[in-house]
């Protein structure tokens, strides 16, 4: 028994719940996945989650406004971390070490020869999440909402609160700093894999 | 012509799309030119694609998602000043 007035009373505001849930649900994994590097450790970044969810909820009525709704959240997210663990951030900062401009170039061209020999996705995806788990944290987040997300330098400067450059410079060495690992892991596990073959040749 | 320093800095800018028209075309044109910076172009390229590859985002654990319902089923207007 649904009236036509009734309709027009009710339908904005459940359309605009629904349609808040959709947005939003679609970046969860991602937003957790920024809110781990942020936090590091998995309770924080549940609370974490939470709060922006709760943040971007209420601030959803200026959604017209917001261009880049997924930059936003991230935005929001990084924003109430800065507030809410303050000194924890200031720790990790002070620990940084933000001026090495001399780690060596690592050539492309190693890597992949190192990769060559790899093929299982599932070990793959593996070796990536733990060289990406190796870098420094701000390398980390550079390579994070570039990489994984896909933002460009200019929407990562805004999340981060930094100068261009400073993307610029941590996304160049999350990279360069991330085939050093993954050519080191590679390199190892193929002399390995050779080692075990020899084995069972000889058995 | 640049040289091959100049352009092996702005390679990742490059494939991400960040040089502005002119330096874009810039680059293009040394990298026709130079088959050892082509070379590295491509590898890099190569590798990060690799790296997009693979390194997608991980499924957010099932707690998150109760977490962010218990959000919603809130009524967030009453406790906003
Ligand atoms: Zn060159």
């Amino acid at each position: 028994m649904e009236s036509g007035a009734l309709l027009t009373l009710v339908r904005p505001e459940e359309a605009r719940k629904a349609e808040f849930e959709e947005i939003t649900l679609k970046y969860l994994d991602s937003l957790y996945g920024f809110s781990l590097v942020l936090t590091g450790n998995s309770d924080d970044a549940h609370d974490l989650v939470q709060d922006a969810y709760l943040r971007a909820y209420r601030f959803y009525h200026r959604y017209e406004q917001i261009t880049n709704y997924k930059a936003w959240l991230f935005t929001i997210t990084k924003n109430l971390f800065i507030n809410r663990y303050h000194q924890r951030a200031r720790e990790v900062s002070l620990t940084e070490l933000e001026v090495v401009e001399d780690d060596p170039y690592e050539s492309p061209k190693d890597v992949l020869v190192a990769a060559s020999g790899r093929h299982e996705k599932g070990v793959f995806r593996q070796d990536f999440q733990r060289a990406m788990d190796a870098l420094p944290e701000k390398l980390r987040l550079a390579v994070l909402l570039k990489d994984v997300e896909g933002f460009d330098y200019k929407e990562i400067a805004e999340i981060m609160s930094c100068p261009l450059g400073t993307v610029m410079s941590r996304l160049s060495r999350g990279r360069n700093l991330l085939k050093k690992l993954l050519k080191d892991y590679w390199a190892g596990a193929s002399r390995q894999t050779r080692l075990h073959h020899a084995e069972h040749a000889v058995a | 012509m640049d040289d091959c320093s100049a352009i092996r800095k702005v390679m990742h800018p490059h494939l991400d799309g960040e040089l502005d028209a002119k330096d874009s075309m810039r680059t293009q044109t040394h990298l026709t030119a130079c088959p050892s910076c082509r070379e590295i172009f491509l590898a890099e390229k190569e590798f990060l694609d690799l790296l997009r590859k693979h390194l997608t985002p991980s499924p957010a654990p099932p707690s998150v998602r109760v977490r962010v319902a218990s959000v919603r089923s809130r009524d967030v207007r009453s406790d906003h000043p």
